[in-house]
């Protein structure tokens, strides 16, 4: 009986407890609490936006995708190849250095004769 | 995409408060603020003070939302423990509460003497809340008032599921010796 009391008691305690607190808080502090939480997210901003990722996405689209770009870098180093290689004077330039050039050794000499090209069946 | 914002999750809406979203915090806020307000007044048992505790402690979590890992734990429980260590950190601070600490709750009850008979039952019960340790109160106010299951409430104290029903039971013990004589006030009868 007692301990039933006992229940009845702590039943109405709490039901007391639970009805005091319904009072909203003040317009003013959820207007603190949100200007808080715009000045945290404006001093992340920078982090969010990437525009130098979109840049290079833009530009790479305007010269023609990867292939545009990859054609465009194979002529810029031809060009410095040019560019920068040692130069050769037009005289040394004979049939004999081409030929090794293009075959590693002189054979040229069973064509060629005095100083002019003549047909390898005529040897 | 506002109504799919409203029905997400307080750990999905961190996530997207995160990415810059500002719809995101509003609805935190608007979700967030009346319990955190509300516990920290039971616990404080003064308006202005627990006002401060709720702004305070939803400041940490807009800075934590960076580091913040979903598989951890609910937004709602990491809340109550930050706004029940501030509260500590104020009452340690405090020398005693009296009577004239605990400040008039708001009624919206239309007639007049109920209000008057409303706030002072009110007021009593604060007053016998703020008498019962710290560690008790808040167990009770988790469970009986925000109804929070023990498991929870063990994380929020960082204690066992049996610490938190044994600080549930000497709290209520302790409050109704601190109520007795007053039961007409509060509406339990003269048993």
């Amino acid at each position: 009986m007692r301990e039933s009391e006992e229940t009845d008691t702590d039943h109405i305690l709490i039901e007391r407890l639970r009805s005091m607190g319904d009072m909203p808080p003040a317009y003013d502090l959820m207007s603190r609490i949100m200007t808080d939480a715009d000045k945290i997210r404006h001093s992340r901003q920078p982090s969010v936006s990437q525009p130098p990722i979109l840049v290079l996405g833009t530009v790479t689209k305007w010269l023609g995708g990867w292939a545009g770009l990859a054609g465009m870098g194979a002529t810029a180093a031809l060009g410095l190849w040019i560019g920068l290689s040692f130069p050769v004077e037009v005289e040394r330039i004979t049939p004999a250095s081409i030929s090794k050039v293009l075959h590693g050794h002189d054979d040229f000499d069973l064509f060629f004769h005095h100083d002019t090209f003549v047909a390898s069946d005529d040897v | 995409m506002q109504s799919r914002m409203k029905n997400a999750s307080d750990e999905d809406l961190l996530g997207y408060f995160k990415n810059g979203d500002a719809e995101a915090s509003r609805i935190l806020t608007f979700r967030l603020t009346p319990k955190l307000y509300m516990l920290a007044y039971r616990i404080l048992g003064n308006s202005a003070e627990a006002e401060d505790v709720t702004q305070e402690a939803l400041m940490k979590l807009w800075i934590r939302a960076d580091t913040w890992e979903r598989k951890g734990a609910k937004v709602t429980t990491w809340l109550y423990v930050v706004v029940n260590n501030l509260c500590i950190d104020r009452l340690r601070k405090r020398p005693s509460i009296s009577i004239d600490d605990v400040s008039d709750p708001v009624s919206e009850s239309p007639n007049a003497e109920e209000i008057l008979q409303s706030k002072e039952r009110e007021r009593e019960l604060m007053l016998a809340l703020q008498s019962v340790p710290n560690r008790q109160r808040v167990a009770i106010i988790l469970r009986h008032i925000e109804g929070l299951p023990n498991p929870e409430i063990a994380s929020i104290l960082e204690t066992s599921t049996t610490a938190v029903e044994s600080l549930i039971a000497r709290g209520m013990r302790n409050l109704k010796v601190k109520l007795v004589g007053k039961k007409g006030e509060l509406g339990f009868g003269d048993a």
